[in-house]
């Protein structure tokens, strides 16, 4: 049987309320001062978190009016970047233990107060992986990883440990297309490499170790993606294999590959900071084009025009050649000058924009270090027609 | 490594195979085990006994959830719950609760029995019962569903009536947000609740309601849409004659197969339908259709299971492949597919040895009642090759592969299958030894499953065997701290030249493997 933490499995949905939803005028709600208990910079979100919450925005208050002062900044955080879905369901409980529960793992490792800030609530704090339900791993993987840490000083070591504790107890075997929760995951021993991402990122900052996700949509030379850990170790970030542990960081079975990579993006909770290279910014998240950390990049740059004139917020994709289709790796939208660019590994892609009775494509031959610049026309509309070889000199 | 060396190949490749006596893992109390837990089986028919153990085995230690379940029912209720846990995808397995199955169960034989209208026999298991509609976390929805609209059907007394009721009460219900990068679906209660919901959710809650008041419902949409950018999701109902669209957020539009296309022509490019665990394509129930007749060569034959191609529509800036077609040639390399009228690219390809794509693309217009046909030539470089067995017999030489594999990696679990498709074509011609280097008993199980039951596989459980030799008499570790598994080697018997030699991660070996291995049968033929 399950153990108790087995039991704890979050997806527990909100009971009504007795509590009055109306108020919500910004800085109050339900008659509760949200200022008080609210540093400035998290209000407007969390305002719209609680409204958002529906029937679940007390348990959100509950939460944010029994925080201890010392937490009520990472809980601000925490509650301002919920995604929908868990806007909805979070218990107080569950919330407040995220806090407590991260401020502990900080506190008891000698790497927990050598991550700054801001490193340690998008990557240490953040109670979501991807698109697994959402679940109170976090106190079980703390008890039982401690132990395996015991007199290690270095993260690096210690991330590595965490590792070989994760490929103890998870190995890989295709499941199915829902993203199992990390209980799920370790009660089956087995998972697709997402699968095993998240129940290793949920490990690496259950022990206050900054982990995220990477993945490449497709790779380039061969069918298939991969998704994998990126962990933040003294000031760097590094990858690795999840559950898949190795002696060094920055090694994996698909090193060779992915030095060959298309793109490689990583998730963040809440806004990435803007030092890094931002492939997109949502409301709550954001996703960051790494790929300048695995392999020769340069950039590609496509400017979109229809009848000579800069043609503004138009899709433009990026493919490679996958499963039997030229795949978009990339989405962008054109900004007010009609142009639009991302890093891309060196290589040759299909760039295509617009819509259907308004568009264009070509190839580009992205090379390192330098810029491609490629002009789309709308109103060319070409026949999808041709037959053409995409080179990459890094082959198999 | 060299690929090319003389003489004492097949002595510098051999392989000490040892028996590994102490690999058996424990088992625990809480997993299912046929033989200590064998009443459970007794529950089910015996036709279904096998595989209802398999499916209690793969749910860990939830199975006591799923038999629990299944031992408080009776009758034609047991038997539709064990179909339920047979038809089960693996996570559902580890995430059902005794009390959700059991709800789902009961309450779907209430609708059965206590609603106006009557409920098709054979649409009862596949539209009604089934507790998941998409992709949706496992929930015990259909008692709250039913609570609040059972009396709905209750009063309306037909089925098209009560789908339309309840069609106005979602709409006016939830709103549409948009997908966002975090978090799973939402369950059909949680869209209920919040009032708020991705269109596929909202679709999801829409099917789920009309389930729980017995009328059979199925997902429906399109995948990418022909003219406007995006897909398109709703449900159907079958009201007792046939299955009808039926729009969440459209109640005016119930049954309006034409909706999708009123104000965007040729928007329709494909209806994918979806219950539970299958699909079906239903485009010619929504547009005008055409055909599309590809076929595919090699080597001046049928490129029969030729499965690099596509037929995509242009969205929101992007080729988007539509995947639901299952793009797979038959035996004669053909591959039909019935579209919507519209524009479509054609998209097949090859890789070289190194990877690169070469890629062939068409642009058609399908008119209604129109077929195109289409020929791709795929030969890799004009040498693709086919042997008849009857041709080979006459040469003694042939070709030895040698595998060294785990199964407990990545590269090992995603390169096996494609290793194994390649040399089972090929396997009568072959001197094809797999070589499994692992200490799983699970692994060697699944290992003969993938290869079959003909397949040569050695056993080697011994880690200090756990190496290679190669064509210098070097010895190579394999496994934790050598190379990456599997290994791959071919090798000529009587050149003894190593022709291919693979490490690690590789999953273009398929094409490698075939491409030396019909070029070494060629080199025979013309001998």
């Amino acid at each position: 049987m399950r153990g108790p933490s087995f039991s704890v499995l979050l997806f527990i949905l909100a009971a009504a309320s007795a509590l009055a939803l109306g108020g919500c005028g910004g800085a109050e709600y339900a008659g509760v001062e949200l200022s008080r208990y609210v540093p400035g910079e998290y209000l407007d979100g969390v305002a719209a978190s609680l409204e958002r919450a529906g029937q679940n925005g007390p348990e959100l208050l509950d939460a944010i009016t029994r925080a201890p002062v010392s937490d009520r900044e990472t809980l601000a955080f925490l509650v301002a970047n919920l995604p929908s879905v868990d806007l909805a369901t979070a218990t107080a409980d569950f919330l407040l233990e995220t806090v407590s529960l991260s401020r502990e793992a900080r506190e008891r490792f000698p790497w927990g107060s050598t991550v700054p800030h801001h490193i340690y609530l998008h990557y240490v704090l953040a109670p979501r992986v991807s698109q697994e339900p959402l679940e109170n791993w976090r106190g079980h993987l703390l008890e039982e990883l401690t132990p395996r840490l015991a007199g290690l000083s270095s993260m690096e070591q210690a991330a590595l440990e965490v590792n070989r504790w994760c490929g103890e107890h998870v190995g890989f075997r295709p499941t199915q297309r829902r993203d199992q929760g990390v209980f799920e995951t370790l009660a089956s021993g087995y998972g697709r490499c997402e699968e095993m991402m998240i129940v290793h990122i949920a490990a690496c900052r259950s022990v206050g170790i900054p982990a995220r996700e990477a993945w490449t949509p497709y790779w380039a030379t061969c069918d298939n993606n991969h998704a994998w850990t990126e962990l933040w170790i003294d000031g760097d970030w590094h990858y690795t294999g999840a559950c898949e542990p190795r002696d060094a960081l920055d090694d994996a079975w698909f090193s060779d590959r992915v030095r060959g990579a298309a793109l490689v993006l990583s998730s963040v909770y809440g806004a990435a900071t803007p030092d890094e290279d931002i492939y997109r910014a949502e409301e709550r998240s954001s996703l960051v084009n790494s790929i300048s950390h695995y392999a020769e990049a340069g950039t590609l740059s496509v400017a979109v025009t229809e009848q000579g004139v800069p043609a503004v917020d138009v899709p433009v994709t990026v493919s490679v050649w996958n499963f039997g289709a030229l795949r978009a790796i990339a989405r962008l939208d054109t900004d007010t000058s009609g142009r639009a660019a991302l890093s891309l590994g060196e290589g040759a892609y299909f760039v295509c924009a617009g819509s259907p009775g308004s568009y264009d494509w070509s190839l580009a031959d992205v090379r390192s270090g330098e810029r491609t610049d490629l002009g789309l026309a709308l109103d060319s509309v070409p026949p999808f027609e041709g037959e053409f070889r995409l080179m990459y000199e890094r082959g198999s | 490594m060299s690929g090319t060396t003389t003489g004492a190949i097949t002595s510098a490749l051999l392989l000490l195979f040892v028996m590994c006596g102490d690999a058996a893992e424990p088992t625990g109390n809480a997993l299912f085990d046929a033989a200590a837990h064998g009443e459970v089986l007794l529950l089910a028919p015996r036709a279904s006994r096998d595989e209802f153990g398999r499916s209690l085995a793969d749910a860990g230690s939830n199975w006591t959830e799923l038999a629990n379940a299944v031992r408080e029912l009776e009758g034609e209720e047991r038997e539709a719950c064990i179909r339920l846990v047979n038809g089960m995808p693996h996570l559902d397995r580890l995430e059902m609760t005794e009390e959700t199955l059991l709800e789902h169960v009961e309450y779907a034989y209430r609708a059965r029995t206590e609603m106006p209208y009557a409920v098709p026999d054979a649409m009862y298991e596949p539209y009604i019962l089934t507790y998941r509609v998409e992709e949706e976390p496992v929930d015990a929805w259909r008692a709250e569903l039913w609570e609040r609209f059972a009396p709905v059907a209750q009063s309306e007394r037909t089925a098209e009536a009560t789908a339309r009721a309840i069609n106005r009460d979602l709409a006016a219900a939830v709103s549409e947000r948009e997908k966002e990068l975090f978090g799973p679906r939402q369950s059909p209660l949680l869209t209920l609740r919040s009032g708020r919901g991705t269109d596929a959710e909202i679709s999801i809650l829409a099917a789920a309601a009309m389930k729980a008041v017995g009328i059979p419902s199925r997902q429906a949409g399109v995948p990418a849409l022909g003219s406007e950018e995006g897909a398109a999701s709703w449900i159907e109902v079958f009201t007792g004659e046939q299955w009808v669209p039926l729009y969440p957020l459209e109640p005016d539009a119930f049954a309006d197969f034409s909706f999708t296309e009123k104000e965007h022509w040729r928007n329709v490019t494909l209806v994918v339908t979806r219950s539970a665990f299958e699909e079906l394509l239903v485009t010619e129930n929504y547009t005008e259709v055409g055909t599309v007749e590809l076929s595919f060569v090699s080597g001046g034959k049928p490129a029969a299971a030729f499965e690099h191609f596509s037929i995509s529509v242009l969205n929101r800036g992007a080729l988007v492949p539509l995947d639901a077609l299952d793009a797979v040639a038959d035996d004669n390399g053909q591959f039909t597919a019935t579209l919507g009228n519209g524009r479509y690219i054609i998209q097949a390809g090859t890789r070289d040895e190194s990877g690169n794509p070469f890629v062939m693309m068409r642009h058609i217009s399908l008119t209604p009642g129109s077929t195109k046909r289409l020929a791709f030539d795929i030969s890799p470089g004009g040498h693709e090759f086919s042997i008849t067995r009857e041709e080979l017999a006459r040469f003694e030489d042939a070709l030895a592969v040698w595998i060294a594999f785990d199964l407990e990696g990545e590269p090992s679990r995603r390169m096996l299958p494609l290793i194994a498709s390649v040399l089972d074509r090929r396997s009568k011609v072959l001197d094809v030894t797999f070589a499994y280097m692992g200490v799983n008993p699970d692994n060697a199980d699944d290992a003969r499953e993938a290869l079959g039951q003909t397949a040569v596989i050695k056993t080697v459980r011994d880690r200090k065997e756990w190496y290679y030799v190669d064509e210098l008499g070097e010895h190579h570790a394999i496994g934790e701290s050598g190379v990456e598994l599997p290994v791959i080697r071919i090798y000529a018997r009587r050149g003894g030249e190593v022709i291919l030699h693979s490490e690690g991660y590789d999953l273009n070996i398929e094409r490698r493997l075939s491409r030396v291995i019909d070029d070494h049968l060629q080199e025979l033929l013309d001998q």
